[in-house]
């Protein structure tokens, strides 16, 4: 994950120790380094202020009760992330909620795109598309099926490189590129529509 | 000529190129239209989206959380079971003790073991010994069991038989309820999991 977005985790392992021998203040300085990315994903992934609050916080509290089960050899960022992706699986089951099929056409064409590159010299008309464009943005990324959505946020929200996602997820590097690329893809097309 | 592929574009804009490959990518998108506006689409929405503004998180979350551990017993590194701790302890003293004695002995480690070599010799012939002797008694443990298992399906048989087909159902009926009436004791009786940090 880029350190514009988070912080080194090379003193977590260390921090998960302390832990482990009951300094609970360690667990203090994991939640406030981690609070950001985890609430960034988990609010793209509920949408609700109040539940990705609260998804967020039994979250952390599953993750505390589960270091024991905690491998210093991988990247804390990606166990926790783990668990949070787990957490809203159980969470949408529970709430049966459907997803988008994927059978659903891709508008693959490349040059069929209705987005207008704004005038570069009038910057607030710049702003207002900019605007525009993310709000037009997060309601295509509700349309989005969740388990694409999940990696398209991982992607270009949390900056997770495809080797944290395909860690996170269990699944080949190859895979999680080709699902990001068609969640890119969908997002576009979907964008596209609303345009 | 050849358009780029939508794979590339993303590549390309994913900054994973290398040299030569990003200077054809760039090469193409000076003379092709096409793929300049195919690119120019994806690389917005990237940045939209890397642009979404962060969520608030409010100053007490962390306060919140700590709150919620505080309920929590410390969760402790997994320990080895206190058995496997005593048998290795007894290994670890059990060789150190050998290696004193010969130490001690002060004899090499072809003299030492030929020196205890007869009494290690009798030791094992007495083990085998008794892991024959229990052999046989598992033996003779099994041959009961399968003469009483005889037994009381003989007695079924001729019970069955007397009874005929009427008798029959309601004394598999009759069995089925005991089971299952004894399962739902049971269950409501011994706990089945533990539920921890279930809000």
């Amino acid at each position: 994950m880029p350190e514009d977005k988070r912080s080194s985790g090379s003193d977590d392992p260390k921090l998960v120790r302390r832990c482990l021998h009951g300094d609970r203040k360690a667990f203090e300085t994991i939640v406030l380094k981690y609070q950001q990315p985890m609430l960034n994903y988990v609010s793209r992934m509920v949408r609700e202020r109040e539940m990705a609050l609260d998804v967020s916080q039994e979250v952390f509290l599953r993750a505390y009760a589960a270091l024991p089960s905690y491998r210093s050899q991988y990247k804390f960022s990606t166990w926790l992330f783990r668990i949070a992706s787990n957490y809203l699986i159980d969470h949408w089951r529970k709430k049966k909620i459907t997803a988008v099929s994927l059978d659903q056409p891709l508008d693959d064409a490349e040059d069929g795109c209705t987005l207008q590159v704004a005038d570069e010299t009038a910057s607030v008309l710049l702003e207002l598309e900019r605007k525009e464009l993310r709000a037009r943005l997060e309601k295509a990324m509700d349309r989005l099926p969740v388990h694409l959505k999940e990696l398209f946020v991982w992607r270009h929200i949390s900056g997770l490189s495809y080797e944290e996602m395909a860690e996170i997820k269990n699944l080949p590097v190859g895979t999680v590129k080709n699902r990001v690329f068609q969640a890119k893809e969908m997002m576009r097309g979907l964008l596209e529509e609303t345009s | 000529m050849n358009c780029l592929s939508v794979d590339r574009l993303y590549d390309d804009l994913d900054g994973v190129l290398t040299g030569a490959e990003k200077e054809a990518v760039e090469r193409h998108l000076q003379a092709c239209e096409s793929c300049r506006s195919a690119r120019a689409v994806r690389g917005r929405i990237a940045g939209a989206a890397a642009d979404l503004p962060p969520f608030e998180v409010p100053p007490d979350f962390a306060a919140g959380v700590m709150a919620g551990i505080a309920a929590l017993p410390v969760p402790a590194a997994k320990k080895l079971r206190p058995g496997l701790v005593w048998t290795a302890a007894a290994v670890a003293a059990a060789g150190a003790g050998i290696g004193m004695g010969m130490i001690l002995a002060g004899t090499g480690t072809a003299a030492w073991l030929s020196r205890i070599g007869p009494a290690f010799g009798a030791q094992l012939r007495n083990a085998a010994a008794f892991a024959a002797k229990g052999g046989k008694l598992l033996f003779l443990g099994g041959k009961i069991i399968l003469g009483v298992s005889r037994g009381v399906l003989d007695f079924l048989r001729s019970t069955a038989e007397i009874l005929g087909p009427d008798g029959r159902a309601v004394l598999i009926g009759g069995t089925l309820v005991i089971l299952i009436s004894g399962g739902v004791f049971l269950r409501r009786r011994l706990p089945v999991s533990e539920r921890t940090h279930e809000k």
